[in-house]
This record gives structure tokens, C-alpha cells and sequence, in this order.
């Protein structure tokens, strides 16, 4: 697998230069709601033309690029380490571009790293899923709606809000009024109800990931992301405040459950400069929002270079990975005689008991502990490859090693024409 | 018609300005947020007030880059939250004569009264407006303490042409903001009050 790194700066850049249709579609709407003229719609015109603007510079539509939290879902085919290490790379590269703001501050010593990497800096959620592929998903929230987030824990007496659902719905008007003058509004609000509260955050996060126009599956939910979505408007802030009919965006609210002693309700509250962006990769497709990334590579070239990068992979890691594949397989083979006979032991007891159940059962059983064998054969080879890779990463410099004070590359901002074969 | 504002500017010429004045502003102005709040109540800084006195203060940071030539060029600047400076920005105001703070959100309480005694305003421009508003600053000359506070929260010294931004607070008590939030509030009550819809006849997707 060739490294994702360019395709993950090119993430970075549309993601920052850009709002997503729905979000762009939803600004225009809200500016032909206001009398023409008016100080809203001049301030929504005024939006949408930074947007533009932006676009066409590749230039960050605002200067606020946010805490970087990469959500990643990753199938078989790809380790989370080379990931890691494409994506610190790429952040690196998309800070000296200018897409992105040096956004990563010591909060002990205070020093800004200068190259957005840090102390836990980009932050990824790696998932690990079934499917061949990888899917990127990049938020980049900024600090002034960040910091109007907020969790209520229910019962709370201040806002009259109790552990039900017209709980949740004071919780929600509550923080979308408190908001104003710190989030650049319209906003949209995300809600999590329920969980612990870290998950409880996650879901309300995740929630932004939602088209603005889609339904929520739950009947109950769908109502309340209505009804608020409407009656929302009638506080009047309107675009930075300034008042007007559009105050939000959308509403978009996520359960999980609870234990009986908490109910958490967690509001993450995303700005206008909706900024989100999805990358896929799948073989060797790769895919921006949906749309194809990347030109076509004549095929002479494509095979040439994918043989050269194979036979120096080969030299490199040749030794020590086919010395770890044997062991792997060995130490899978073991284990699945050790299996084999535990099963048939058990198959052996249980006959006593009922013979007929017990036959039915010790295949279900040998079929699963065939499963798990597989299973763990592959958790160890990818294990395996890892630690190879560790070792040639550790022969260079730590990927996270905060860099000294900024200082900043002129560099080619134009996005770049040919993107690698993957 | 927006009003045009030249800086520096006289105190008599701030206090003409009223809640909900729109004006473009040209100029030389300075940057300056978090760090450096923190920074110029603990010292006098006499840089900091050359670029500062009667003139604005814009709570911004900024995204740059320096061309081959050596000078700098913002690519993205708009304003930052302006409510988080509120515990320092009554003492800058008076200790270096600002005779303006452009941000967004608007500011306290004390800031309101410290514009009031000195004569200041604050103005509010729209956040995310970055690329519009860094096409308005037509010359970089520096930055202030760059390598100790870092690009976006360095003391950056602009030159800005008709930089868009509306009163929100002026030098006679008058706040937009507060009369807004108010409002909100009040709407925000009522709307509690209404509690949930009948329940749901939606069925499960």
C-alpha cells in the first residue's frame, strides 16, 4: 500500500477551503429568507462569497482551522501505524501550505509547536471494521464554537430540565442561546443523550457528521430535530448575532444508553464555516465526498513503478517478514490442532448428556474456534508487520515529536495536479 | 453608506460613533489576542504601544505566509471570540490609549465602561470571514514577539484598506450585544416553556 499521505493533504485542503454543498445550499436559503439589503442578508452574502473566495485561493475560509481530529475506518488492508504515520506527515505538510493554521499550543510550556503536532496532536479515532478500504473523516471545528460546548447533567435546576425528553429539549435551546458571540452563527447543533461523558461528546460530534436535510432514524428523535429546527429560529440572533430568521442550521441529536445514575445531555456546536470532508480509499480508488480523486496514470508507468516499489519493499522487508509469516503460521497451525482436540473433548463430555444436542453443539463450537483461529492468525500477522514497521520507523525520527517555534515555507498553494498511483 | 474611519483617530471622532454604525476602516493597525493580552498587562510594552496608541486592536489569528521575497502575506484572517480578553481588556485600553477593539462577540461589562472613560469602541466583523477580510490588509509590516508567542498569537502590525466591521459597543454605554442577548433570553424562556410536541406518530426508519 503506497502511502496516503498526498491524498490525505488534499483532504486537508478541500476540507478547509470549503463548505459542503448542503451547509453552502442552507447559507443561501437563510440569505433569500432576509429582506435584501438588510444587515443578515448582507452578512450571509458576505459568507458566501468568503467562501468562494476561498475555494478559488485554496485558502482556509477561516483562519480558526481547528483542533484536528481525524476519524478513521480502516479494514485489513491497511495498519493503523502506517496511517498514523501518513497522517502526521500530511498535517506537517498542509501547516507549511497554509492550509492550516499552526494550531497545536503546549498548554504547559505555552510554545506553539508551529507545525500543528503536539502532545496528542492531530488526535485519531481509529475504527476497525471488515471491509477492504479506509475511510478518512476530518472535522475542523474552531476554538470559538469548541468552547461554547457544553454538558448538562440532568436533572439541572437551573434551566428548569428534567430526565426526559422535554429535558433534553430546554438543554438544547439553553445552549444554542448561550452560544451567541462565541459560535459564529448559524450554527448547527450536535447532541449527545446518554452514555458516559466522553461518549456522550462523541455522539454529539459524531451527530455533525450528518447531511443537514436527512431524517433521523429514531421517530422520536426526528420529531424533537424538527420541531427545534423551527422553533429555534424565533430567538432571532441571526447571522453573527446581528439578528434575523435564520439562528441555526440544523439540529441533529444521537441516544445511546445510559446507566440509571447518569443522563448526560453533551452539545457540540459546529459554526457556520461548517467545515467536514470524507476520504475514501478502496484499492486503488480513491474518492473525495464521493468524487473520484485523482487522474488517470498510463499504464506502462503504473506497472513499472508498482514493480519497483514491490521488489524494494521486497529487499527490505523480505527477510523479516517471511521469517514472522512462518512463525505465524506455525503458531496457527498449533493452535488449531489444540483446538480441534478441546472440541472433540468437549464434544466427548457433553455425549454423555444428550447425544443429539451435544453433536449439534461441537460443530457449532468447532466452527467457531475455526473462526477465532483465523481470526488470530491474521491479528498476528498484521502484528507482525507492525513491529517491521516500527523498526524502519524507528530508524528515522518520531513521527510526533513536537518541532521548534514556527517558522513558515513559502510553498505552492495550488492544489497538486497528479496525485500518486496507489 | 458605511462610514470611513482613517487611523489614528481622535478621541472627539470616536465618540461621534454610535450602536450600529457600519464602517470600513484604513490604516495601521496591530493584532493581538490571548498571549498577548496576558503579556501587556504584566509589562509596559513600549513596542507594542507605538503600533497601538489611537488606533485598533483586532482580535485575530491570522493565517500567513512568506513569500520568496521575505515578506509576509495573510491568507486568512478573521476575527477571533473577543469575550475571552474581557478580564484584561479595560487596562490594555487605557494603558496604551486604544481607541478601538475589532473582534466578534462583543465584550463585557467592564469593557463597556473602559470605552466609555477613555474613549474607545468595539467594533464587530464577521467571524469566518477570513479570505474577504485578508484581502483587506494590504501590507504585513511585522510581527511582535513572534518566536515567543508563535504566528497566530504574535503582535502582527497591518496596514488595512476598507476593512468592514459595524459598532457594536461605543463610548456612551450603548451595547448591541448585550440588548441582543437580553432578547434571546427572554425567547429562549418562552420557548421552554412550550415543552415538547404531542408524541411522535413517525414510524421507526
Amino acid at each position: 500500500m503506497a502511502s496516503l499521505r498526498p491524498y490525505i493533504v488534499e483532504l486537508i485542503r478541500h476540507t478547509s477551503s470549503g463548505l459542503p454543498e448542503d451547509v453552502l445550499d442552507a447559507l443561501a436559503e437563510a440569505r433569500d429568507n432576509e429582506p435584501e439589503g438588510s444587515r443578515a442578508w448582507s452578512t450571509f452574502e458576505l459568507m458566501i462569497s468568503n467562501v468562494e473566495a476561498a475555494r478559488q485561493a485554496s485558502a482556509p475560509i477561516c483562519q480558526d482551522t481547528g483542533t484536528l481530529i481525524f476519524y478513521v475506518d480502516h479494514g485489513p488492508d491497511h495498519s493503523p501505524h502506517a496511517l498514523e504515520r501518513d497522517i502526521v506527515a500530511a498535517v506537517r505538510e498542509a501547516t507549511r501550505r497554509a492550509y492550516l493554521r499552526p494550531n497545536a499550543v503546549d498548554p504547559i510550556t505555552g510554545v506553539n509547536s508551529g507545525d500543528n503536532v503536539g502532545r496528542g496532536s492531530p488526535y485519531i479515532h481509529f475504527t476497525a471494521r471488515k471491509e477492504k478500504g479506509v475511510r478518512v473523516r476530518l472535522m475542523m471545528k474552531g476554538g470559538g464554537c469548541e468552547n461554547v460546548g457544553t454538558q448538562y447533567s440532568l436533572p439541572d435546576e437551573s434551566i428548569g430540565a428534567g430526565r426526559d425528553l422535554d429535558g433534553i429539549r430546554r438543554c438544547i435551546i439553553d445552549a444554542v442561546q448561550k452560544a451567541q458571540g462565541f459560535g459564529c452563527a448559524p450554527g448547527t447543533v450536535g447532541v449527545g443523550v446518554g452514555g458516559d461523558r466522553v461518549t456522550s461528546y462523541i455522539e454529539s460530534k459524531e451527530q455533525l457528521f450528518r447531511p443537514l436535510r436527512d431524517v433521523n432514524p429514531d421517530p422520536v428523535l426526528a420529531d424533537l430535530e424538527e420541531e427545534l429546527l423551527g422553533s429555534l429560529q424565533g430567538l432571532n440572533i441571526g447571522p453573527m448575532g446581528f439578528g434575523g430568521e435564520t439562528t441555526v442550521l440544523g439540529v441533529k441529536i444521537g441516544a445511546r444508553h445510559r446507566v440509571p445514575a447518569s443522563f448526560f445531555v453533551s452539545i457540540s456546536y459546529m459554526c457556520w464555516a461548517y467545515r467536514k470532508g470524507e476520504l475514501t480509499v478502496k484499492g486503488r480508488k480513491a474518492a473525495l465526498d464521493g468524487h473520484p480523486l485523482g487522474l488517470p496514470v498510463p499504464v506502462a508507468r503504473k506497472a513499472a513503478s508498482r514493480t519497483a516499489a514491490k521488489a524494494v519493499v521486497a529487499k527490505k522487508t523480505g527477510a523479516k517478514k517471511a521469517g514472522a509469516k512462518k512463525a505465524g503460521a506455525k503458531k496457527a497451525d498449533a493452535k488449531k490442532t489444540g483446538a480441534k482436540k478441546a472440541g472433540a473433548k468437549n464434544a466427548g463430555a457433553k455425549k454423555t448428556v444428550a447425544k443429539k444436542a451435544a453433536s449439534k453443539k461441537a460443530v457449532a463450537k468447532k466452527a467457531a474456534s475455526k473462526k477465532a483461529v483465523a481470526k488470530k492468525a491474521v491479528a498476528k500477522k498484521s502484528v507482525a508487520k507492525k513491529s517491521v514497521a516500527k523498526n524502519a520507523a524507528s530508524k528515522t525520527t518520531s513521527p510526533r515529536k513536537p518541532a521548534g517555534p514556527a517558522v513558515q515555507v513559502a510553498s505552492r498553494r495550488a492544489r497538486p495536479k497528479k496525485l500518486p498511483v496507489l | 453608506m458605511p462610514k470611513k474611519i482613517e487611523l489614528p483617530i481622535s478621541e472627539s471622532a470616536i465618540r461621534e460613533l454610535r450602536i450600529g454604525d457600519e464602517v470600513e476602516i484604513s490604516g495601521p493597525m496591530v493584532l493581538g489576542r490571548d498571549a498577548a493580552h496576558k503579556h501587556l498587562v504584566k509589562v509596559h510594552d513600549e513596542a507594542f504601544d507605538r503600533l497601538a496608541r489611537n488606533r485598533f486592536l483586532y482580535h485575530c489569528g491570522p493565517v500567513v505566509r512568506r513569500d520568496e521575497s521575505g515578506e509576509w502575506r495573510f491568507v486568512a484572517a478573521g476575527p477571533t471570540t473577543s469575550i475571552r480578553e474581557e478580564p484584561y481588556e479595560a487596562q490594555v485600553i487605557e494603558r496604551y490609549g486604544l481607541r478601538g477593539i475589532i473582534g466578534k462577540g462583543g465584550m463585557g461589562a467592564r469593557t463597556l465602561e473602559a470605552m466609555r472613560r477613555h474613549g474607545s469602541v468595539y467594533l464587530h466583523a464577521v467571524g469566518g470571514l477570513a479570505v474577504v477580510l485578508a484581502e483587506k490588509v494590504v501590507k504585513v509590516h511585522g510581527a511582535h514577539m513572534l518566536d515567543e508567542l508563535g504566528v497566530p498569537e504574535a503582535m502582527w502590525s497591518i496596514e488595512v484598506k476598507d476593512f468592514p466591521s459595524v459598532v457594536t459597543m461605543d463610548s456612551h454605554g450603548g451595547s448591541l450585544h448585550e440588548t441582543m442577548f437580553n432578547q434571546s433570553r427572554d425567547a429562549a424562556r418562552r420557548l421552554m416553556e412550550q415543552g415538547v410536541r404531542t408524541p411522535s406518530t413517525r414510524k421507526r426508519a
